[in-house]
């Protein structure tokens, strides 16, 4: 069991996804907790980390403060749009403009979602001027909320993001 | 009057406007009050009521019309009679904010196990009057809280929540909410 931070940024960190998959075989899982907050210090389980084979995890969150933050995500529909119109790696405007709520909230939610890491710049495009593009790190989800549950699974394919000390990437 | 009923009531309202001219609709209008001094909206969540208007003003083509709407909003899950996948993309985004917003979702647990007057539910959420009776108001006229009292008054009417569990499924570019209906009011009838 590995201790963490108690940001939920830091939660979906690259470090911490791309460690879980070289430390992992496939079918192996493993789980992180993070700390309260002081005065009452202690170590709760947060999410496992499994993984099916090559670049694909599945992370199952345990911790209800990280649950209630993707029940967020999903319910906004701006957020919600933003997430689903990215299916490559794409540029914050061409982005901005699908998601087809006004340019202002757009640019707002885009900016929370890639504060809380669902979002990341993963290169440039190969045009004359060099633009910033941008994927998720999310390409599945599985939630359900009842009375009192909450279960949330979510699939991070790591194929799609840059690997690390390569550079970052050029895109057609 | 059913959950499924109330919850599907109002979207159901907005698509069937798609299908059926105006002029049909305030025929069908016209009908309930005459039979049954009823709204649309109310025939709705006493959805036999509101068959028997548009099929006699419709006749066999009434029962097309509301399957072409129902299949619109949502999708009957074959495995259960209680689960049905949302269409509706404004219903969808009501379930979602209402499950993310913890007084709403903490006034849908009180009224989840059995139907309470909305004083009870008050006085169990045990916040500011003003929130909790604006989050009420919220709540029924989205159709996530329904009564079967239509007749009563509004003091004695019970209230509850007329989803059991919400689930969601997003795979890259698809984004799917389904919902367990919840069965309290069968137990009820």
């Amino acid at each position: 069991m590995i201790i963490m931070p108690n940001q939920f940024s830091q939660l979906l960190c690259m470090d911490t996804i791309r460690d879980a998959n070289d430390c992992l075989e496939p079918g192996q899982r493993k789980m992180l907790a993070c700390e309260n907050k002081p005065p009452r210090l202690s170590i709760r389980s947060a999410l496992t980390i499994s993984k099916e084979h090559d670049y694909t995890l599945w992370i199952e969150l345990h911790e209800h403060s990280l649950a209630e933050k993707i029940i967020d995500i999903y319910s906004d529909p701006i957020k919600r749009n933003l997430l689903l119109h990215i299916d490559k790696p794409i540029a914050k405007d061409e982005l901005l403009e699908k998601c087809g709520a006004s340019l202002s909230s757009a640019y707002r939610k885009f900016n929370e979602l890639q504060r809380d890491g669902f979002i990341l710049p993963v290169g440039y495009t190969k045009t004359e001027k060099r633009v910033r593009v941008f994927d998720k790190i999310i390409s599945k989800a599985e939630f359900s909320v009842s009375t009192k549950v909450s279960q949330i699974r979510l699939q991070v394919n790591l194929s799609r993001l840059p690997k690390p000390n390569l550079g970052e990437p050029v895109y057609p | 009057m059913t959950a499924m009923e109330t919850l599907l009531a109002t979207p159901f309202e907005k698509t069937f406007a798609n299908f059926v001219d105006d002029s049909t609709i305030t025929k069908i209008k016209d009908d309930l009050f005459e039979q049954y001094k009823m709204t649309l909206a109310s025939s709705l969540k006493d959805f036999e009521k509101f068959e028997c208007a548009t099929e006699k003003i419709l006749g066999n083509e009434g029962a097309i019309k509301i399957q072409e709407t129902l299949d619109e909003i949502c999708h009957l899950e074959s495995q259960s009679k209680h689960k049905i996948e949302i269409k509706d993309e404004s219903l969808k985004n009501v379930i979602l904010h209402s499950y993310d917003d913890i007084l709403k979702k903490h006034i849908l647990d009180v009224a989840f196990d059995y139907p309470l007057t909305l004083w009870e539910i008050a006085s169990r959420v045990r916040l500011g009057s003003f929130s909790v009776s604006e989050n009420i108001s919220y709540l029924i006229s989205h159709g996530l809280l329904a009564t079967r009292d239509l007749e009563d008054s509004e003091y004695n009417k019970k209230y509850y929540s007329t989803i059991d569990e919400v689930s969601v499924k997003m795979d890259e570019g698809d984004f799917r909410v389904f919902v367990t209906i919840n069965d309290i009011s069968d137990e009820f009838s």
